[in-house]
């Protein structure tokens, strides 16, 4: 016995509803993860060893540990430090930190990017550091690195199913959830798809225009 | 001055006598790249509205003299005088050292160096802004009597990728002046252009000697360095060969190791 249009009419609702979760964990890892790659690409450049290296083992930790482990680290981990998170914050903690270490190499290779004489140019100018980060050297990496994290945001969005493992009402949770009630995994499944489908396509397409208009 | 005599007892000399004060005096400057000296000994003054021109060849450590002027290379050692200040290198310099130091200075690249992802007008502006303090309007007055001195007042609103070569140095030269320095720094300013567009480059920087400004310009324009510039330095190996009036030192140049270099430029 298949399933019916009724049936997955009644499917789109709680899809839906589990898909806004996706999107809102995305939306506050983009937020809170990017600039955080930021912060750690600048100790990762710094000269002393006391901050390099701190910086270098966490980038190191938080690119080599998957992103599974890190969320079930701080979800089932955390509570015997006596530190208790909610499925939804410690999503956003795990995904947050995967995705700093993650796009710090990106914004490093953005900011080595920019010409040396950019530099050289603000700081003959007088410019203070903070100013020719600011105004010469971050806008210029921003536009060179924002094909790649644009499209290490779609990358985000997927990966924020495996939340489903963490007791999170998200889309693959609500889709398996309904799967073992009606056994129908196939057009359920198939269904959960097409929601990401809808909405990583379309963003896969416009990283690419992005990439080709912004090639010199 | 008139100390223009012919008579050159030693023509690596590049300083001044002792009672004169000059804006730009250099004692002792050596610098290192590793185990490579790149200068020995560097002594060199340069009068205040002088326009002081210096040659070589590649490797001849002319641009890494200029750049440490402004210290975008530090001197390994020897000291640094621009106007009041004076910048003793036997010590890391400091922050409030370097300030000063680059706050009298202007430097105009081979490679333009503009800003891209800013108007020209915005180059102008930014750094008056945030490094003088600069009101917006005060600012962009500057930028706009600037860039009607150096000829583009029709490219205020312009990127830089949509000015040619030539165009984007004047304006690099408008950028540096805007942040009214007392010494212009130019490291071959008309390397990386054709020798048309190189020509309004030499015309700007023609008028801004005619103004006053003193200017120590490394270059390879020999024709620059005989009508403008008041005296020329040889570089070579690190050291100065030989120094003085540039018709002296291009057209009678004492030293074997200039006179080679010379005729290799005149294509002889």
């Amino acid at each position: 016995m298949g399933a019916t249009w009724s049936d997955v009419a009644d499917w789109i609702e709680p899809l839906s509803r589990g898909f806004v979760l996706n999107l809102e964990i995305t939306f506050i890892t983009i937020l809170l993860g990017f600039p955080g790659g930021f912060v750690l690409a600048l100790l990762v450049e710094r000269r002393s060893p006391w901050v390099r290296w701190p910086a270098m083992v966490i980038v190191e930790i938080g690119r080599g540990a998957p992103a599974l482990v890190l969320l079930q680290f701080v979800y089932f981990g955390f509570p015997q430090i006596d530190l208790t998170l909610s499925s939804f914050a410690s999503a956003i903690v795990a995904l947050s930190v995967s995705t700093a270490c993650y796009t710090s190499e990106i914004i490093r290779s953005g900011l080595a990017a920019v010409p040396k004489g950019q530099k050289e140019a603000a700081e003959a100018l007088n410019f203070s550091s903070a100013d020719s980060m600011r105004f010469v050297v971050f806008p210029q990496a921003a536009k060179i690195s924002s094909p790649a994290m644009m499209g290490f945001s779609i990358l985000i969005l997927q990966s924020t199913t495996l939340c489903f493992t963490i007791a999170l009402p998200e889309i693959a949770s609500q889709a398996y959830e309904i799967g073992s009630t009606t056994f129908q995994y196939f057009p359920i499944l198939s269904l959960t798809a097409l929601f990401f489908i809808f909405v990583c396509v379309p963003a896969s397409f416009l990283v690419g225009w992005f990439e080709r208009r912004s090639e010199p | 001055m008139d100390q223009a005599a012919s008579v050159r007892p030693d023509p690596s000399t590049a300083t001044l006598p002792e009672d004169v004060s000059p804006l730009v005096r250099m004692r002792h400057l050596c610098k290192w790249f590793g185990e490579h000296e790149v200068l020995r000994d560097i002594s060199l003054d340069v009068d205040s509205g002088e326009v002081l021109a210096i040659v070589g060849p590649s490797g001849s450590g002319k641009s890494t003299l200029l750049r440490c002027i402004n210290l975008l290379e530090e001197p390994s050692a020897g000291s640094l005088n621009v106007g009041e200040l004076t910048v003793e290198f036997d010590h890391p310099v400091k922050r409030r050292e370097r300030k000063a130091l680059r706050q009298q200075l202007g430097m105009v690249f081979q490679s333009f160096n503009l800003f891209p992802h800013m108007t020209v007008l915005e180059n102008i502006c930014l750094p008056q802004r945030r490094v003088l303090g600069r009101k917006r309007d005060e600012a962009e007055a500057v930028a706009k009597d600037l860039l009607e001195k150096v000829g583009l007042t029709d490219k205020a609103a312009a990127f830089p990728s949509n000015c040619s070569g030539g165009q984007q140095q004047r304006i690099a030269i408008a950028r540096a002046l805007a942040l009214d320095p007392r010494v212009m720094l130019f490291d071959e300013p008309t390397s990386a252009l054709d020798p048309e567009l190189g020509l309004e480059v030499l015309s700007v920087m023609f008028s801004l000697a005619q103004s006053g400004m003193t200017m120590i310009v490394v270059t390879h324009e020999m024709s620059f360095a005989e009508k403008v510039s008041d005296r020329t330095l040889f570089m070579a190996e690190g050291k100065i060969v030989e120094a003085g009036p540039s018709a002296d030192v291009i057209r009678r140049p004492q030293s074997e190791r200039a006179r080679r270099f010379f005729r290799a430029v005149n294509g002889l």
